[in-house]
Formats: C-alpha cells, sequence, structure tokens
C-alpha cells in the first residue's frame, strides 16, 4: 500500500467531522491482518481475520498454516468464543470473555471503531489528537491508549495501517494487510 | 503406481528439497482468509524453513530442536521447543516420517485435477488437523491441503521443487536482526 507523510488540510477539524461522519456509519467490512499482544514478559503475534457486518462479527485468529488458535462470533446479544482446543464459550460481553477465557484483554467492542481510526461511539471518548491531515494520531476512551503510526492512502477517508492499543500492562498491536469496505 | 506409492518413493529419495509455495487459507464458506508467497526448504530429520514473502516477511525456522518465528513489520521473534508444537504441522510429515500408518489412516483418493491423491486422518485426536491431502505429481509433493475442526482450509501448493539440492546449514539457523529480542514462549 502506498504510504505518504500526511497532507495537511486546510481545516482539520472539519476533515475529523467528515470522517466521523463516513466512517462511523461503515459496518460492512473485512480487515485482513496481524495481531501482536505483549503481557508482562509474554509475547505472542497471530493473523487475523475480522469480518463485521451490522452488529454481526466474527473475528478468527490463526496461526501459521492455518492453525486455529480463537474465533469469536458475536452480535449485540451476545457472544461466542470457540478456543483452540474447539470448546465454546458464551456470554454476553465480548472483552469479558476474552480476558475470562484467554488471560489477556482484546477490546472487542472499542477495537471495532478503533481499527477504522474513529472512536466508538457512546461518548466515553477521553481524549483524541489530530495529524496535519484530520486523522487520529491517539484516542483515549474507555482506560485504552490506542495510537496509530500509519495510515494507507489507498482508501478515502484513510484507514490505518498500523495501530497500537495499551490498557495498564497490556501492549496490542495490529497490522493491517488487506481492507475490503463494502458500501 | 498409486499415490501411497508415489509418496514412498518421494520419501526414499528424498533428503531434502527447495520449493517456491502458495499458500491460501479459507474460511468454511470458501472465503479467501489470507493468500500468502515464499520459499521452503526442508532438510530431514526435523529441519525445516518457511520464508513467507508475500504480501509480508516472516519467518519460521525448525533447526531440529526449537521452532523459531519472525514476523519482520513487528520485529517480534519467538522461540519455542519442537517437540511441543511441531508434532503435529504438517510440513513436519514431510520432514520425518515415520511410517504413516502408525500415524495416520491413509487412503487413496484418485486422480484430480491432474494430481493423485492420499487422504490423511490421524488416528489421535487433538491434532491440528481433522484431515490433510497430499497431491502427488509424479513422484513429487505438489499440494497439501489441510481441514481443522471448524471446517478451516489450508491449500499449500509447491512449484519450482529441487530434490536434495545442497542447502547450506546456515539456512535452518536463526540469528535475530539487531535490535529484535526473542521471547521463549
Amino acid at each position: 500500500c502506498a504510504v505518504r507523510p500526511p497532507e495537511p488540510v486546510e481545516d482539520v477539524e472539519r476533515t475529523w467531522q467528515q470522517r466521523l461522519e463516513v466512517l462511523s456509519a461503515r459496518d460492512d467490512w473485512v480487515l485482513a491482518g496481524r495481531v501482536a499482544v505483549a503481557v508482562d514478559d509474554e509475547r505472542w503475534n497471530a493473523n487475523l481475520r475480522w469480518r463485521q457486518e451490522g452488529e454481526t462479527y466474527d473475528i478468527q485468529i490463526y496461526g501459521p498454516f492455518g492453525r486455529h488458535a480463537a474465533r469469536l462470533r458475536g452480535d449485540a446479544s451476545g457472544v461466542t468464543l470457540t478456543d483452540s482446543e474447539g470448546r465454546n464459550h458464551h456470554a454476553r460481553d465480548a472483552d469479558q470473555l476474552v480476558y475470562d477465557t484467554l488471560g489477556w484483554r482484546l477490546p472487542v467492542n472499542g477495537l471495532r471503531h478503533w481499527v477504522l481510526g474513529v472512536p466508538a461511539p457512546g461518548g466515553s471518548l477521553e481524549a483524541y489528537a489530530l495529524d496535519p491531515a484530520g486523522r487520529p494520531e491517539q484516542l483515549a476512551q474507555s482506560g485504552w491508549t490506542v495510537r496509530y503510526q500509519r495510515y494507507s492512502d489507498e482508501s478515502r477517508p484513510p484507514l490505518p495501517d498500523r495501530m497500537t492499543l495499551e490498557f495498564d500492562d497490556i501492549r496490542v498491536r495490529v497490522l493491517m494487510d488487506d481492507w475490503q469496505m463494502n458500501p | 503406481d498409486n499415490a501411497r506409492e508415489r509418496l514412498n518413493h518421494f520419501f526414499q529419495e528424498m533428503e531434502s528439497f527447495q520449493a517456491d509455495f502458495e499458500q491460501v487459507v479459507l474460511t468454511e464458506q470458501d472465503e479467501v482468509m489470507q493468500a500468502t508467497e515464499g520459499r521452503v526448504y526442508l532438510k530431514r530429520p526435523g529441519q525445516f524453513r518457511w520464508d513467507y514473502e508475500k504480501p509480508y516477511t516472516q519467518q519460521i525456522i525448525a533447526d531440529g530442536q526449537f521452532l523459531w518465528t519472525y514476523d519482520e513489520d513487528l520485529a517480534q521473534a519467538t522461540v519455542q521447543e519442537m517437540d511441543e508444537v511441531l508434532g503435529r504441522t504438517p510440513v513436519m510429515l514431510l520432514s520425518q516420517p515415520r511410517p504413516l500408518e502408525e500415524d495416520f489412516h491413509v487412503e487413496e483418493q484418485g486422480e484430480i485435477e491432474g494430481l493423485s491423491w492420499l487422504a490423511l486422518t490421524p488416528r489421535e485426536a487433538g491434532s491440528d488437523f481433522e484431515q490433510l491431502l497430499i497431491g502427488m505429481d509424479g513422484r513429487q509433493v505438489r499440494m497439501m491441503v489441510l481441514y481443522d475442526q471448524f471446517g478451516q482450509q489450508t491449500r499449500i501448493r509447491f512449484g519450482d521443487m529441487d530434490i536434495n539440492p545442497d542447502i547450506p546449514a546456515s539456512r535452518f539457523r536463526f540469528e535475530p536482526p539487531p535490535g529484535v529480542d526473542v521471547m521463549h514462549n
């Protein structure tokens, strides 16, 4: 993906508002990428495929040779996590289910919006910093610090290409290899 | 001769090989989750190297004792004991094959798309894959197709395979690039 430093826009705030309007409405997409989690001195990384369709999501985390690690399928009413042994775990809230089952945190509810480079709706946005092109450099929301290191300019508005999330001693990196946005 | 005999010839003759590979991971609805390409090197017993080159750079190196992984974009390397992870990985199958029938129920599948196929079903539960298909092209392994318990499918196609080339030992040694620390998992 072609990547250039952000081209400054005259009205950063207006570009940001437009971005919010366009991307917050986007709920039919597929993201293929990689995720790396660091908790204390433990590190691991895996492939990620996230299919979002309205309120329904299907998040697959898998290793080399398609080796299944975890799968999260859910919607507004609840979520099922299938672990690497194939056991199913159910709950209402995905974030809590990931923590209870896998022992680390993946803020699924927030990440669904953060991967697009916009905050989650619902007002818990504590702070944000924009770059000269009106794209977020950093968001602070529901206790997480979200940072965007790089955007791909193959899409309008530009979508993140490299991001990190931090919460206490957990650091999650997400690399976006391929975006498929359905209108 | 049938696929089983061809695979036997392959194992008898092959001490090492190198090849290009194309790998596609498909969901249970046959949607492409990931398509990658690169080079694979293998040396019996127990050494192999899987260099992903497209769409990103990643290495998986089994040196006979440890399995190393390295992702360039993440600048992160991991190492773990080989036997823990690798016993069930399909590529290991090609590098130190005990007689297949010890670990798998083996069944001829006949000719499909110009290859003659074998179906391997692990005898023990808990393996990474539910079924592994091997497609033989003459006396060379051309394709491996893995099905996991969720219906997810990984298709690997080898191309331009050299049998018994001389592969430098350094190929199976992982040197972490400067500034990259190796995590013991």
